[in-house]
């Protein structure tokens, strides 16, 4: 009786052991974006928690003490990177997180910087609106979770093809859609400076109300010379943003009487039930208000 | 550049119209009120009070989005119970008024923050409440222009009750003025006015409109009255030239007319004939000392 005991013990604490080595890894990421990717990629084998949540701003995001012991405790944490999470590098050198920390947006090629004034070059850090660059995210993901779960290796494979494949259709949709656009109205005014990625892949001039961050303000004259624009170049349609308040933009709409394109995703993707609640929901909401709103009529 | 461009080209936009109209209107019933912030040593009330009306904009944020109306009224609870509050404290209790304000304020931001960490999603609120002076528009206007005339009502009906009880509280309570009564309409028009403000203009243009003009006037006046019109006239010149600077320097708007009262200010602190720094150091005064 006793050793049938002993055995039964020895069976759960192996049967327990063997679960503990299959328990998915625990992946924190800090971007919609790339909770996305994370789940598409690791499947089953990860558990994956986003600590900025859908429909928040990331530029004005703070990580509360439980964001940072998830960091902290987590096998891998990914962030956008490109100087987005101010906060990430005195956090790294504070709380000493157990895995690695991957800022993915600093592994995109062709990366955009703007020169600024006394200072070396701002680098755009909405690499999402790239496609091409989620893809890249995609792999370099893919990469970081083999590291950890090399036995894992076919699995993460398999769904970053199958994610890629996805992205691929994407792509090919929205070239399609601004196809329908002459190049002379791929003008696009927005809160801020945001959509350059975008305007790199289709060929879009971007005029942002305010800077690359959600956080700088605007000034009369750069305002002044929005509204000359839109009147010179008779521009179709100018665009709010969900995290954005959009009192600036109304006035350029009060101002000149063009039209209210509606609101762009900007900065990740939208909450729960929203018509942007995935990556490629995002993505089309966007690229049909851009289309629908600028397309002569 | 002709004067005209340097002057009038620029408000060939209807925004720049908008928003100096809305910083003038806002900057007279700045001006009035600051001066008696001034003198019954609440300068500080109006930073305070951008930080406790937090609570309040998240509550209405939950019960209604991000309409602005919603935002406005959740603000302008949260102030007045702050600001009204302390008041109370202040009179119920040893503790003094500003003690008692900087003790809520901070409770209230500190509730806000922990409220808004809670809601499902965490956009920039304040970002939704506290606007831009160049994104006024209609409604931002009209509320400016209630707000105004109401304030400037206020300082001319109850002008004499002002001035006793900015003065002299306790020679007012004596010759039967209801000077709680006064103080709570005063604070509940302040409060009114930082929220209005603060919701059309944004924070940083509030708080120099509230202030900079009357402490400047301060160093120039020695009656009541005068520093009242001097205060008001240096808030509409301030919004002004401010607002002419951002769009000629490029400067952010509402940065660029504090730095322009700030600029007042400076000049006053150093050349005010009476009570400047350079009088003071030519007569052969040592600086006053604190009492």
């Amino acid at each position: 009786m006793r050793r049938a005991l002993h055995r039964a013990g020895l069976a759960l604490l192996l049967l327990g052991g063997g679960r503990l080595a299959a328990a998915p890894l625990r992946v924190v990421t800090l971007s919609t974006v790339l909770t996305e990717v994370a789940a598409a990629v690791g499947g089953d084998a990860v558990a994956v928690a986003g600590l900025v949540r859908p429909g928040v701003d990331p530029h004005t995001f703070n990580p509360s003490p439980a964001d940072v012991r998830a960091m902290v405790d987590a096998d891998l944490v990914l962030a956008s990177g490109l100087d987005l999470e101010g906060y990430l590098d005195r956090l790294v050198a504070g709380a000493g997180p157990r895995g690695r920390v991957v800022a993915v947006g600093d592994r995109m090629p062709d990366i955009l910087a703007l020169p600024r004034a006394g200072g070396p070059p701002e680098r755009d850090p909405h690499w999402w609106q790239s496609i091409g660059n989620v893809a890249v995210a995609a792999e370099v993901v893919r990469a970081e979770l083999t590291r950890e779960r090399p036995a894992q290796a076919p699995l993460f494979q398999r769904n970053a093809d199958t994610y890629r494949a996805q992205l691929a259709g994407l792509q090919a949709w929205a070239a399609a859609e601004v196809a329908r656009l002459p190049a002379g109205r791929r003008e696009l005014v927005t809160s801020h400076d945001a959509f350059g990625y975008f305007a790199r892949d289709f060929g879009f001039t971007v005029h942002p109300v305010s800077g690359l961050s959600t956080e700088a303000e605007a000034d009369g004259r750069h305002m002044a010379d929005l509204v000359d624009l839109i009147r010179r170049d008779r521009i179709g349609a100018v665009f709010i943003e969900s995290s954005v308040n959009p009192s600036l933009v109304e006035n350029l709409v009060r101002e000149t009487g063009v039209r209210l394109g509606g609101t762009l995703y900007a900065d990740g993707l939208g909450p729960p039930g929203s018509d942007a609640d995935t990556y490629a929901a995002m993505y089309r909401h966007n690229v049909a208000a851009i289309v629908g709103a600028l397309l002569p009529r | 550049m002709s004067l005209h461009d340097l002057l009038v080209a620029p408000f060939a936009y209807e925004f720049m119209r908008r928003g100096l109209l809305a910083a003038a209107l806002l900057g007279v019933s700045g001006g009035l009120l600051g001066c008696v912030l001034v003198l019954r040593r609440l300068a500080l009330m109006g930073d305070a009070l951008s930080h406790s009306l937090l609570p309040g904009i998240a509550a209405a944020w939950l019960l209604f989005g991000t309409s602005t109306t919603a935002l406005f009224f959740g603000g302008l609870v949260a102030g007045l119970l702050t600001a009204l509050g302390s008041a109370l404290l202040s009179r119920l209790t040893r503790v003094k008024e500003d003690a008692a304000f900087g003790s809520l304020f901070i409770v209230f931001f500190g509730a806000g923050v922990a409220l808004i960490s809670k809601l499902p999603t965490r956009i920039s609120l304040a970002d939704f409440l506290f606007g831009n002076v160049l994104g006024v528009g209609p409604d931002g206007l009209l509320l400016a222009a209630v707000v105004c005339a109401v304030t400037v009502a206020a300082f001319v009906i109850f002008f004499r009750s002002i001035l006793l009880e900015t003065f002299d509280p306790v020679f007012h309570r004596a010759t039967g003025g209801r000077g709680g009564l006064v103080h709570m309409a005063f604070l509940t028009l302040t409060v009114l006015n930082l929220v209005a403000a603060m919701q059309t203009m944004g924070v940083v243009l509030s708080l120099g409109l509230f202030l900079l003009p009357a402490v400047s006037a301060y160093l120039w006046c020695d009656r009541f009255r005068s520093m009242l019109v001097l205060s008001v006239v240096l808030a509409v010149a301030g919004s002004w030239v401010g607002i002419l600077l951002s769009f000629h320097a490029g400067l952010a708007s509402g940065a660029a007319v504090v730095l322009c009262l700030g600029a007042v200010f400076l000049a006053s602190v150093l050349l005010s004939p009476k009570y400047g720094a350079l009088a003071a150091l030519r007569r052969g005064h040592r600086p006053r000392r604190f009492t």
